[in-house]
């Protein structure tokens, strides 16, 4: 074995030639605060294994050192904390995180260090921790539970650990659309991808490895002519020549979800779930990149070509560092130019295992001795062990593995009983292989056992899939380039492309396997589970114990159960149970597999939708300038609404609100009140549709009028309240409450569409177009007269309360409505959006001489409170128009939604609660939203609940804390006293319940 | 002052372009473009077939497409409904389509309802696959080729315009006051491919 002098130090195990590996790229990483060097084009598991590191982790429950198994994203051992601070990640898979230059992993689940391990002591009380050890120790004391064994078990048990901090990165999601999807870029997919190519239709290939090539790259194979990377490279130049083909690679397709396509039908797309890591494999994302990308992938059709999974066999001591996959060692060897060991047996029951021997064999490992469990194999396979010279043991067993630190030796147990042990560093297993058929199962697919593979295969497949190569049981690559070629065709041709089977020549190479599950006679803990430390004699403790069904084996003994949900471990265990309970393993049945394949970063599901960008923020056209003005803003709903603009020396929110309150009472005061919905009502019936939407009449509003309505639900409830507009014959505007706008839109749409399509009525959202602005206060008119010129006659006899008009004002269509919410004299401007800035500040150009005011979203709410009217505190689902004081609103002349239901007993019972005023005996004291009342004396109990405070002030003008309150029989109990209880927030306050108007009850300042 | 006409204000003023030189995706303001929603009075969209072909000489389109040119086109948005885009002043479009229309569709201003951008450039489709969960390749999206969907919870309404020497051209409208946390949306999934004002040609 000639190996490099110069990397020979730092990497003992790197062959001097071969691999696809950059050697002109040599990077520098650390594993648990030690310098290691590798590669471009290594992952960390070769990168380890080049270095001649052995065991990567501890086991989760009785940590045991582990080592790498596999070459691939099945592995269940050797998981690492990758990377430092904000981005690190707990449980990555060495064997599929890429090397990069500065890379940092640490060993997981070991304290203090990974070779001196304090949990390791768990092994010595194994006996205790077996199946179905949390539900039989720790039933009692129950207290104990949180506060002991839980704990202490979270800290014993476990994997890696998360950052705990913000991750830095970003996540994108997009979407990708195809005629065929290829899932798989090993030799079937490549050849499927080919063949739908050339036919001209659009492919997406995703393969979760960062090298297209699958199988092809860890074995040495050729096809045509030249090598079996060579072949990739070709293929991979041709596809990259159409316009219409992607590669994804470093992407894993993850699940497969709802879609309409039919069988024989070219219509209809089905949905699959793929994560891309776009930048896991440098140091940090490039500037605009993120880290990793959620795909939502369309196809038409899919073509599974996801290969297989190489399968271990349960025996004592199976879990010690040096027992690797036999496929996975020969990938090592071939991909990586990586030996992971110097004194090699094999332990198989398939033909495909001694392939690994040979491979080993040819870069001049000897080979200790071949041990394959069947008591005959192909002539040309012991022809070709002669041939290297290593020892065959049929009809033997490996029994048991020795090594603290890593495997030193096995025993094997010939054909005739007798044992005979052997010096290895490494153990190459191969059981057979397992289709990897996650995918055909998602939707529901049950998966056929194959006695001649002794493997599932893919069962019923979901319209629109097929199947090729390792992934449906055919595992010969010439199989698998013939099959891919065919199904990516076929899949093209059914959707009407014109395409051939392209065909190359490789070998039909043996592929026979026995099916052997677990070694009876072995010494040691037999792991099944490798992630979950499930073992051989936990299987025979759950079907001792009755957990006999697959279903129940999976739960009691948490087989299959880990972050590699059981890709490794769960046949075995299934085969294992069927044997003990005397049924064949189809008889037994699989458990299905479920979304994701391999686990996925919330990250990549949140998107960019993250923070603040979780939904998306409204801002109304006078936003910027309300800024300018420091306005304070406030969520509401979507939208970003100003809440006071305070003023240079206050003190508190609290004494902005007052004073822009005052402001509306006694002079002028402006608010950006766009975010109402605004709904355009027209057509030949619309007077008809609104008196059946609104409780009360609008066919009787005439022109140049608006009037208040309130809406119900059909279940008779209240929906929303607002006012709507008679702008011209046949044309109404509606205003809706800021909250309910997309509801009542809805609601509207309903009605129009589904109740009662017969009537002329069309509808339009215009919330957007419209700025709108109340100027309130009893200087209203002077500003308007001012800002709107002759535009529009503004004297009460022209513009009474509660008219409306629209007319042209500077070049634009301008509208406005004399309605208040203050209960002070009040018009409401509306002008195009575009406008809307410009007209904000032109309103207080005119009212800076009457002193106009800028008043916020709380202000609004203070004077709304003071003239007892509801919002969406009173309007909150629960309130009938009886409720709220509005039962005279309710026509009789007429019908209208929510008419029937509001007859209900229970709608009617005089012992509802109602809106009532709620004032404190003391001013000073305070209201709190939410509060409940009760009856002075009463114990604060459920039972002596009166009702609760739905919205609170503090009333500059009567200065006293008032509010709103739903109370039971609160009409006839005005003067009644009642107690104000805040058990989260302070203390109980006495009050009094008084009419739900404290301020001009009888309406006289609208005309002020 | 009454006289003095009102200054416009773009949803786009002054919102951040963060760094990310490079024009693989561009994009130009088009929230002066005027639009009008026409929805039909019952059972009268033949009668406006027939009118918008004798007056403006266009097929109204029934199927997501966008129909028409500078002056005036129509865009299907919804069974009976169509925006009405024009390059010219909003009161020239609202007036006109009152005037051709008013008997037989609803007619409403929704000129400042919409933020619309133009976006283009070599990568403007993959930027657009982060964006909606729409086909936009040539063969599935063409030249007039129309849809509201969504992105990021905003209903949007896109539709392909004339290509530009460097590829294809969408224009992008946006309820207004979500314009803010579109151009966030966009900018994250351009900033990549270089993002940059469209040159004035």
């Amino acid at each position: 074995m000639s190996r490099n002098s110069a990397a020979s130090a730092a990497q003992p195990n790197r062959l001097a030639n071969g691999g696809l590996i950059e050697r002109a790229r040599p990077l520098s990483f650390r594993f648990d605060a030690r310098a290691y060097s590798g590669f471009a084009g290594d992952t960390l598991a070769s990168a380890l294994l080049a270095g001649g590191v052995r065991r990567v982790g501890r086991s989760f429950k009785y940590h045991r050192s582990r080592g790498v198994l596999t070459a691939g994203s099945e592995e269940p051992n050797a998981l690492v904390q990758l990377r430092h601070g904000a981005r690190q990640e707990a449980n990555t898979r060495a064997t599929v995180a890429e090397l990069f230059e500065g890379l940092s992993a640490r060993s997981q689940n070991c304290w203090p260090s990974l070779a001196f391990d304090l949990g390791s002591i768990n092994s010595l009380f194994a006996p205790l921790l077996v199946a179905g050890f949390y539900y039989k120790t720790f039933m009692w004391p129950k207290a104990w539970w949180e506060k002991l064994y839980e704990p202490a078990i979270r800290r014993a048990a476990g994997l890696g650990r998360a950052s705990l901090q913000a991750d830095p990165d970003r996540y994108e999601k997009a979407h990708l659309f195809c005629d065929v999807l290829i899932i798989g870029a090993g030799p079937a997919g490549l050849a499927a991808a080919l063949a739908a190519a050339r036919g001209g239709a659009r492919v997406v290939i995703c393969d979760e490895d960062f090298v297209p090539g699958g199988r092809l790259n860890g074995d040495r194979r050729a096809i045509g002519t030249g090598g079996g990377t060579d072949w990739v490279g070709e293929v991979v130049a041709e596809l990259m020549g159409f316009a219409d083909v992607r590669l994804l690679l470093r992407t894993t397709v993850f699940g497969v979800y709802d879609g309409s396509v039919r069988t024989g039908s070219t219509e209809g797309t089905r949905t699959f779930g793929a994560v891309e890591r776009v930048a896991d494999h440098l140091p940090e994302p490039l500037p605009h990149q993120p880290r990793q990308r959620l795909w939502k992938i369309m196809a038409r059709r899919v073509v599974l070509a996801a290969g297989a999974i190489e399968r271990p066999f349960v025996f004592g001591g199976n879990d010690r560092p040096g027992v690797m996959m036999a496929a996975a060692v020969r990938t090592y060897v071939n991909r990586f130019a990586v030996v992971p060991g110097k004194r090699v047996a094999l332990f198989t029951t398939c033909d495909d295992g001694w392939q690994s021997a040979f491979d080993l064999a040819a870069v001049g490992v000897a080979i200790e001795s071949i041990v394959d469990a069947r008591t005959e194999v192909a002539p040309s396979l012991l022809e070709a062990s002669k041939a290297i010279a290593a020892p065959v043991h049929l009809g033997a067993h490996v029994v048991g593995t020795r090594g603290a630190a890593g495997l030193n030796r096995i025993t094997i147990r010939q054909r005739d009983g007798a044992l005979r042990h052997a010096a290895v560093d490494t153990l190459a297993i191969c059981g057979g292989w397992n289709p990897n058929l996650a995918l055909t199962t998602h939707l529901g697919g049950r998966p056929l056992w194959s006695a001649s593979l002794a493997a599932f295969v893919p069962g019923e497949l979901p319209a629109g899939m097929s199947v090729a190569g390792a992934a449906r049981g055919t595992f010969s690559l010439a199989g698998c380039l013939r099959e891919g070629a065919a199904a990516g065709a076929a899949a093209a041709r059914e959707l009407g492309f014109r395409c051939e089977s392209p065909a190359w020549r490789a070998d039909d190479e043996l592929f026979a396997v026995a099916p052997l599950w677990v070694i009876a006679g072995s010494t040691g803990k037999a792991f099944v589970d490798f992630q979950h430390d499930v073992t051989a004699a936990d299987v025979e403790i759950a079907a001792r114990e009755g957990f006999r069904s697959v279903e129940l084996l999976k739960r009691y003994t948490t087989l299959g159960m880990a972050t590699d949900q059981g890709k490794t471990s769960g046949i075995n265990g299934q085969a294992i149970m069927a044997a003990l309970t005397q049924r064949s393993v189809p008889a037994l049945g699989t458990t299905t597999f479920r979304p994701p394949y391999t686990p996925v970063a919330i990250g990549a599901f949140a998107g960019t939708h993250r923070g603040k960008h979780l939904e998306p923020v409204r801002l109304t056209a006078g936003h910027a300038w309300a800024k300018e003005r420091g306005a304070t803003f406030i969520e509401s709903g979507e939208w970003l609404r100003a809440q006071w603009f305070a003023a240079p020396g206050e003190q508190s929110w609290l004494q902005t609100v007052s004073r822009e309150v005052k402001a509306v009472r006694r002079g002028v005061g402006v608010c950006d009140v766009s975010t109402l919905g605004k709904i355009d009502v027209q057509g030949a019936d619309a007077a008809q549709f609104l008196d059946r939407i609104y409780t009360n009449l609008f066919s009787s509003l005439a022109v140049g009028k608006v009037r208040y309505g309130l809406m119900l639900r059909e279940d008779g409830f209240v929906l929303d309240d607002g006012t709507t507009a008679h702008l011209a014959p046949g044309h109404y505007v509606m205003s809706t409450t800021t909250a309910h706008a997309a509801k009542v839109m809805r609601h509207l749409e309903h009605a129009r569409q589904v109740l009662w399509p017969e009537l002329d009525v069309q509808l339009a959202s215009v919330t957007e177009h419209w700025a709108q602005f109340a100027i309130a206060g009893p200087e209203a008119r002077r500003v308007l007269e001012q800002l709107l010129g002759d535009a529009i006659e503004l004297n009460d006899a022209a513009f009474p309360y509660m008219a409306c008009a629209q007319f042209a004002w500077r070049g634009l269509e301008a509208r406005l409505f004399r309605i208040s919410f203050s209960g002070e004299r009040a018009y409401e401007l509306a002008v195009p959006a575009d406008y809307g800035d410009a007209t904000i500040r032109a309103i207080m150009q005119c009212g800076e001489s009457l002193g106009i005011v800028p008043y916020g979203l709380e202000a609004l709410g203070v004077l709304r409170i003071e003239k007892g009217h509801v919002a969406g505190s009173e309007l909150n689902g629960t309130t009938t128009a009886a409720d709220l004081g509005f039962g005279r609103m309710l026509s009789a002349r007429k019908d209208f939604i929510g008419r029937a239901m509001a007859q209900r007993p229970g709608l009617t019972d005089p012992a509802r609660s109602v809106l009532v005023g709620i004032q404190p005996l003391d001013p000073a004291a305070r209201l709190r939203g939410g509060a409940h009342l009760l009856t002075p004396g009463g114990a604060p109990t459920l039972e002596n609940d009166q009702g609760y405070l739905t919205s609170v002030a503090f009333s500059p003008l009567l200065e006293s804390w008032i509010g709103l309150a739903l109370l039971a029989r609160g009409a006839g109990r005005m003067g009644e006293c009642i107690r104000v209880h805040d058990p989260l927030r302070g203390r109980d306050v006495d009050a009094r319940i008084v009419a739900p108007v404290f301020y001009d009850p009888q309406g006289l300042r609208l005309q002020g | 002052m009454n006289d003095c006409r009102l200054s416009l204000r773009s949803p786009f003023a002054d919102l951040p372009i963060e760094a990310a030189p490079g024009r693989g995706v561009t994009f130009a303001d088009r929230s002066t473009l005027a639009i009008a929603r026409i929805v039909a009075r019952a059972n009268r969209s033949a009668e406006i077939a027939a009118r918008v072909q004798a007056i403006y000489g266009i097929e109204l389109p029934r199927e997501p497409r966008r129909v028409g040119g500078h002056d005036v086109a129509f865009v299907a948005v919804a069974t009976d409904a169509w925006l009405v885009t024009s390059e010219r002043r909003p009161d020239e479009l609202l007036n006109g389509l009152r005037g051709a229309l008013a008997e037989w569709a609803a007619v409403t201003d929704q000129s400042s309802g919409y933020a619309v951008l133009r976006l283009s450039g070599l990568h403007v489709r993959a930027a657009l696959a982060r964006i909606v969960p729409i086909d936009v390749h040539p063969r599935a999206f063409p030249i007039g080729a129309a849809a509201s969907t969504a992105t990021a919870h905003i209903a949007i309404t896109l539709w392909r315009c004339a290509d530009a020497p460097d590829g294809a051209v969408f224009d992008i409208a946006v309820p207004r006051s979500f314009a803010g946390s579109f151009w966030h949306v966009l900018t994250s999934a351009a900033a990549e491919f270089g993002f940059e004002p469209r040159a004035q040609r």
